[in-house]
């Protein structure tokens, strides 16, 4: 039902007449525009001027000269970057850590909340959802000393047990290579309750004539699940998928930082671009590198974004994200 | 699809097996938090605590200073982010859910492109610091977070959900667009406004990055995580700068498990409460008709 905000004219009548109509229709709309204006203007600031300042990575920034006066060294922060040969090291870590995470993490979140659905008893689903979100509240540096908890070379969990069987503890926090495993344990404690909250909900929607429709006509668990819940979370999970993809040339800064106590015997394995840039930037005072290094990540992850977008549109359009 | 009564007690064991994996990482920090230093040394970590000793809660309670002043800060800052932010998000997505909005297209293609694109750490860093001067003041928690372009797509989708007959008919009585925002469309949607506020707030208050960034000289601005972080590298900080004698006795490892538990148990009392609004929140804002 249209209002008709475009042809009323108000109070100043004659005056008002004249202005052609989409600016009385703006007049009339003025609180609208209020509700708009002022979260753009922070839009503005806080997004789009940042977006407007990768400039730096193309720029030799000197503290005194700023981001204008700085000279322009076109791509020699790039080369740089490449020649101190940490790129290859810290993309493989980003990308493969999380490519993992993403594939099994999704499998996770899905199987938890499958299981979950088939309870009937409300208490339990809510006793097992509420204990499995728990970890999602606590903040990686919280996280971090549970974990020293296991990993303590003098008294963790995990040395202590390896006493019991005669073998020599291991020096958790200086040997790279178990990393990826513990990590990817970490994050499947501290995520699997959260993410499957979306997919049980979605569950919750399904018809339940097509899971007795279904039974009828002979199928048992396991091809309900494959046919009916399956096509009903794709859309969700194709979503995440499309969300995760996006941040492949990220990671969970809180999670590589705190969990692994910065130590830098295990950088080879745990290094990742955000703390690499971050690293760059506040302990070493590289601007230009650390700023080329966010460049990439952020070029890298938007057209990652883009491509999934597209992919998914060709074959399944009504699931894409945009 | 329900569960067979054989098929129920597998499953319920497999999950309180799994609910228990998910507890036993905890008690590990609790019952070393309760545990008599020398013995934690000796001994180590476990499960339940071996000669149960307040000690490092006793320390914690006279030297209380720096926790409390972490404490009020992070609450301070965190409910101020979180309402500030939903002031700004509700407000927003109004008028995107409106039809006869002509700009609404336009702003909906800028907000998706703070998605795909951003600036990065360093931009953002120096904009805060150099040019805004934000950094050791108490506002660089609050308003550079408040815009979230996903909670205004989802409070967008939720406006639209509102039956329009209700706002014709508020306007038809003569409601202004705030009225009308504030008296009937945030009521209706109250519950995943929720959902979103206590995601900020947990957010938030989870928050250790932006003291490590922006806070350098004013430690009293220091977030209660941050200052659990610190006192992993510097357990002498937090007992209250400068008044420790030379014959005080710090049981240093279990106080650091004694901080992470006074650090992490408010959380953990207070969601159980508002998790009945995530899960209906969710599915309001993901059920599309």
């Amino acid at each position: 039902m249209k209002t008709e905000v475009q042809s009323k004219p108000i109070k100043n009548g004659k005056m008002f007449n004249q202005l052609s109509k989409p600016m009385r229709k703006m007049f009339n709309q003025w609180q609208l525009w209020v509700m708009v204006l002022i979260p753009m203007f922070f839009v503005i600031l806080f997004q789009y001027i940042p977006m407007a300042g990768v400039i730096i990575a193309f720029k030799d920034y000197k503290y005194n000269t700023g981001i204008w006066f700085s000279k322009w060294v076109g791509l020699n922060n790039f080369k740089f970057l490449f020649a101190s040969g940490d790129l290859a090291r810290i993309t493989v870590n980003t990308v493969g850590f999380n490519a993992l995470a993403i594939a099994v993490s999704m499998v996770t979140s899905v199987v938890f909340a499958v299981l979950l659905y088939g309870f009937t008893s409300k208490i339990a689903v809510k006793f097992y959802q509420t204990i499995s979100i728990l970890p999602n509240y606590l903040s990686w540096v919280v996280i971090s000393f549970v974990v020293y908890g296991f990993l303590s070379p003098e008294g963790g969990v995990l040395n202590n047990l390896l006493y019991k069987f005669g073998i020599a503890g291991v020096d958790w926090y200086s040997n790279p290579k178990p990393w990826w495993t513990i990590l990817l344990i970490c994050r499947i404690w501290h995520g699997t309750g959260m993410g499957s909250v979306l997919y049980y909900s979605t569950l919750l929607n399904v018809d339940e004539s097509l899971f007795e429709a279904a039974k009828l006509d002979g199928a048992n668990k396991f091809d309900i699940f494959k046919h009916i819940m399956v096509p009903c979370l794709m859309s969700i999970i194709i979503l995440n998928f499309t969300l995760s993809v996006g941040g492949i040339f990220g990671g969970d800064f809180g999670l590589f930082y705190n969990v692994t106590k910065n130590s830098p015997a295990l950088y080879s394995t745990t290094d990742i671009i955000p703390t690499y840039v971050y690293r760059l930037l506040k302990s070493n005072g590289e601007i230009g590198m650390s700023s080329a290094a966010g460049l990439l990540q952020s070029a890298v992850a938007c057209i990652l974004v883009v491509a999934t977008n597209l992919i998914i549109r060709k074959y399944e359009p009504e699931k894409s994200l945009f | 699809m329900k569960y067979t009564k054989f098929e129920k007690i597998f499953f319920n064991l497999l999950f309180i097996i799994i609910s228990a994996l998910v507890i036993i990482p905890l008690l590990i920090v609790l019952s070393a938090s309760i545990s008599n230093e020398k013995s934690l040394l000796l001994n180590g970590y476990s499960i339940l605590p071996r000669n149960i000793d307040f000690a490092a809660y006793k320390y914690i309670l006279t030297n209380p200073k720096v926790i409390l002043q972490g404490y009020n800060i992070t609450l301070i800052v965190s409910l101020a982010a979180t309402a500030w932010a939903m002031f700004i998000q509700t407000m927003f997505a109004y008028p995107l859910a409106k039809k006869e909005f002509a700009p609404k297209g336009v702003i909906l293609k800028l907000l998706l492109i703070t998605i795909l694109f951003s600036g990065g750490l360093v931009p953002t860093y120096l904009l805060n610091t150099r040019y805004l001067h934000l950094q050791d003041t108490i506002w660089i928690y609050i308003i550079a977070t408040c815009n979230n372009a996903w909670n205004i797509f989802l409070l967008k989708g939720c406006y639209k959900d509102v039956p329009e007959s209700l706002l014709d008919a508020a306007k038809i009585d003569g409601a202004s667009d705030f009225r009308i925002l504030y008296t009937i469309v945030i009521p209706i949607t109250k519950s995943v406004i929720v959902m979103l506020a206590f995601g900020m707030f947990m957010g938030m208050w989870n928050n250790w990055m932006t003291s490590m960034l922006y806070i350098n000289n004013r430690t009293e601005l220091y977030t209660i995580q941050y200052i659990l972080q610190k006192s992993l590298s510097n357990l002498e900080f937090i007992s209250s700068q400068g008044l420790s004698n030379a014959n005080d006795y710090i049981p240093t490892e279990t106080l650091k498990m004694a901080m992470a538990v006074i650090v992490a148990v408010p959380v953990l009392f207070i969601f159980p409460f508002f998790q009945k609004h995530l899960t209906h929140g969710v599915t309001m804002g993901s059920v599309k008709e």
